[in-house]
């Protein structure tokens, strides 16, 4: 139900801003935590099409489908949510098509959990075809050169015919490398639309809504829009605008601040994170969802992903190589295919890519799940000790993620 | 290795000889029999192309494929597998399948390719390099496929005469060749399954001395491979030339066709003996964002089918809900709309490749399971006769 709906009796306990009401009523959301060490947490977050466990990764399918993978092979990958652009989905097949086949579950058939970002990242990807008032963005498509104007009320349309267990309030996105009067001007307005998004958020007893942090590299700004966007109390916040080109030390620091301040008993979402070492020493800060792009378009490339760091597939090094990509992964790829075989395939054949990004996106689930059981059996820090050690033998692990790590109190 | 015919029906009558049967094809062990007449999944470096292992091993219908590995794919990477030293099943793994190595590309028919009295040309990535038979030899024996074509070239069909003696002689004289290296230089337990290439393009004298002198050495060869069909003749000319060929080959032995591959061409060679087929078929209908729905069902064909092929680039599929091909048994049609495939094409998602190829493959097993049964039960040539006419008329609707 909304606002406009229903005739609005104040309650004691109420906030209402904007003329909206806070918290949401009931949110199709349960976040449970199970296990602790430090900042860090494994915990269940129930959402309306599945249960899923975190920290997480969440693969990125930005047209309806992760590239090259079937909705099978992700459920036997054991991917909990899978991620859809509310930017590019808007477009093709456009949100009339995904009312008339019931939803992105139903489109791509996939029965687990979804998420949709507000396609406001593409503000800063397609900066050029891209104009920013206070009504919205206005956007030039790239297929046809056709405008469109993203508000907050048509972003949420598009995204309750999208219908994902989590939809992103649109926010006002610059670049993390901007500085100056504009990171002022985007924090702010991005609480002003996050109550547009509310207002028109047509299915909230069936999707839930998570607000992004903004404020840019900026701590002063990054808590005065948590302080915002916390007394709206969302069922769960994104931390947006890193990731970026900023640098790691202002990343982490921007992270942690967030991480600190977010409310305990809420899933927080790092976007558009997904290195490694990123993941390992966010989930350390306290975040608990993260996605990117990475892991699959990397194998595309020819890179598949492993404890060591990666390794370029397409090198000739690997061509007389009769080991998996990885002896101790258990995925389908690992079992069946030598690095000599995928040397071959790799960047050149489409099966090549399949089976990079099927080993890949297996890789991201079983680093998350080896954070998750080390946070829940107590061992995190040896855990985050013996990883550093395999991706950096020579004990040249990068200084940003030493000092975060350290805050934690996890010394390397 | 053997091959035993199960099902075997003769008829000869005025105008045409009909030779066809069903054959069960044994290799090494029992575990993976290839029941014919069947196709060969085509691959690209190996690989059953967008079908990776769990997906092609989770195709409906039987559980061993056969797939026809390039030569000119393999060469490449030889100096791997002689590392490897494990053989091509197992590097490839396919271990499960039954794997064929060939010459002919039956995607990519190159009328130009070069060959030398002692050597062939071989295209590969990195240019061509000359393959002669000691060289082959020791290949096959490094990649040990179930079986292997003898050495061969391809031409068009309408080649002049000179060029195709040339060929016929060439071949035979590899053939000759390569039996004699595996007679002396390999231990019995390496020795290949091979297959003799019958050659001679359009000229019926050429194709019966290719056959004559090639089923000299009948006791060593697996089967025979039908070479230079699919370059250009007609139904007809091609009926002509089979039927020529077929009838003086060895009736126990395997009969393989390349090049050849459209439902109406199987249909005809099935009927004229052919056991299994080399084509590419199905990948080609995918290329072209093209499900296959013909009906291949003998129960079936009075039934109101509408298409025998749909585009799914078509926007009408747009908000289309359901599957391709109504009680398809096959991943693409109990998962998947074509909406969904419309919009992966449309928005040039591999996944719309992978999702087509699976179905289409999958028909295409589904057909000749189906032509398999009718041969059991005595029903082929009503089958042949229903189902073309009920394609020809789908056809002229379409037009």
């Amino acid at each position: 139900m909304t606002s406009n709906e229903i005739p609005y009796i104040k309650k004691d306990i109420d906030v209402v801003i904007s003329g909206v009401k806070y918290p949401l009523d009931n949110p199709p959301l349960q976040f449970e935590i199970l296990g602790k060490w430090g900042k860090a947490r494994a915990a269940k977050l129930t959402l309306p099409h599945h249960c899923c466990n975190t920290p997480m990764f969440m693969p990125v399918g930005t047209q309806g489908t992760v590239k090259g993978l079937t909705s099978q092979q992700l459920v036997d990958l054991n991917c909990g949510v899978v991620l859809g652009n509310t930017y590019h989905l808007g477009h093709r097949p456009g949100p009339e098509v995904m009312d008339a086949v019931g939803g992105l579950h139903q489109f791509m058939n996939y029965p687990r959990a979804m998420l949709t970002d507000s396609g406001g990242f593409q503000m800063v990807s397609l900066l050029q075809l891209a104009e920013i008032t206070e009504e919205g963005v206005q956007f030039q498509s790239p297929h046809d050169g056709s405008t469109m104007v993203l508000t907050p009320e048509l972003s949420m349309q598009i995204q309750n015919s999208i219908g994902a267990d989590i939809m992103m309030a649109l926010d006002d996105v610059v670049s993390s490398t901007t500085v100056g009067p504009r990171v002022e001007e985007a924090m702010y307005r991005t609480l002003r639309w996050i109550d547009r998004c509310i207002s028109a958020h047509k299915k909230p007893e069936t999707q839930n809504i998570f607000c992004i942090v903004q404020g840019g590299l900026e701590p002063t700004l990054r808590d005065i829009c948590m302080d915002g966007l916390i007394a709206r109390n969302f069922p769960g916040y994104a931390i947006g605008g890193l990731s970026g080109g900023e640098s790691k030390d202002k990343f982490w620091r921007v992270v942690h601040q967030c991480t600190s301040k977010l409310p305990e008993n809420k899933p927080r979402y790092l976007m558009g994170v997904g290195y490694a070492l990123d993941l390992v020493v966010c989930s350390a800060l306290g975040v608990d969802m993260f996605d990117c792009v990475f892991p699959s378009r990397t194998a595309r490339f020819g890179s598949a992903l492993v404890p060591s760091g990666s390794l370029n597939l397409k090198s000739s090094e690997y061509a007389f190589d009769f080991t998996p990509i990885d002896p101790e992964c258990t995925c389908m790829v690992c079992k069946n295919y030598t690095k000599a075989y995928l040397h071959i395939v790799a960047g050149k054949e489409a099966i090549g890519g399949q089976l990079i990004t099927y080993h890949n996106i297996s890789y991201q689930m079983s680093l998350m799940n080896q954070i998750r059981e080390s946070i829940l059996n107590n061992s995190f820090p040896d855990y985050v000790k013996s990883f550093i050690q395999k991706q950096y033998p020579n004990k040249d692990c990068p200084q940003w993620a030493i000092d975060a790590l350290k805050e934690v109190n996890i010394i390397i | 290795m053997s091959f035993q015919v199960t099902k075997a029906v003769d008829n000869k009558n005025t105008t045409t000889t009909t030779n066809y049967r069903c054959g069960r094809l044994n290799i090494g062990d029992e575990k993976k029999p290839l029941i014919t007449p069947t196709f060969m999944l085509y691959t690209k470096e190996g690989s059953p192309i967008n079908l990776t292992k769990d997906l092609l091993n989770g195709l409906p219908n039987e559980k061993v494929h056969s797939l026809q590995l390039l030569f000119s794919d393999l060469y490449q990477f030889k100096d791997v597998l002689e590392k490897y030293q494990k053989g091509v099943h197992e590097f490839l793994s396919l271990n499960e399948h039954i794997l064929f190595l060939l010459f002919r590309d039956s995607a990519n028919f190159s009328a130009d390719q070069e060959f030398k009295d002692d050597s062939i040309n071989v295209t590969a990535r990195k240019g061509k390099t000359k393959v002669d038979v000691q060289e082959y030899n020791k290949i096959i024996n490094v990649i040990r496929p179930d079986l292997a074509s003898s050495l061969s070239v391809d031409l068009d069909w309408n080649t002049g005469k000179k060029k195709a003696i040339k060929q016929v002689q060439c071949t035979l004289s590899w053939l000759n060749k390569l039996i004699e290296l595996q007679e002396t230089t390999t231990t019995t337990t390496t020795k290949q399954n091979l297959l003799g290439v019958i050659q001679g393009c359009k000229y019926s004298d050429l194709r019966i001395k290719s056959v004559e002198e090639t089923i000299k050495h009948d006791s060593k060869l697996s089967g025979y491979v039908l070479g230079s069909f699919g370059t250009g003749e007609s139904n007809q000319e091609r009926a002509e030339i089979l039927e020529k060929v077929l009838e003086k080959l060895p009736k126990e032995k395997l009969k393989i066709i390349s090049g050849v591959g459209s439902p109406e061409e199987i249909l005809c060679c099935v009927e004229q003996g052919i056991d299994v087929f080399s084509t590419n078929y199905p990948n080609l209908m995918t290329e072209w964002g093209n499900a296959l729905t013909f009906t291949f069902k003998l129960d079936q064909f009075k039934s109101v089918n509408n298409s025998n092929k749909i585009n799914l680039w078509d926007t009408k599929y747009v908000i289309d809900t359901t599957p391709l091909v109504k009680d398809c048994p096959c991943f693409t049609c109990t998962q998947h709309t074509k909406a969904y495939i419309h919009h992966l094409l449309n928005t040039h998602e591999m996944l719309a490749q992978v999702l087509l190829t699976i179905h289409n493959v999958s028909h295409y097993l589904g057909f000749f399971e189906e032509i398999r049964k009718t041969i059991e039960s005595n029903q082929f040539e009503q089958y042949k006769q229903q189902f073309l006419a009920k394609r020809l008329l789908i056809n002229n609707k379409e037009k």
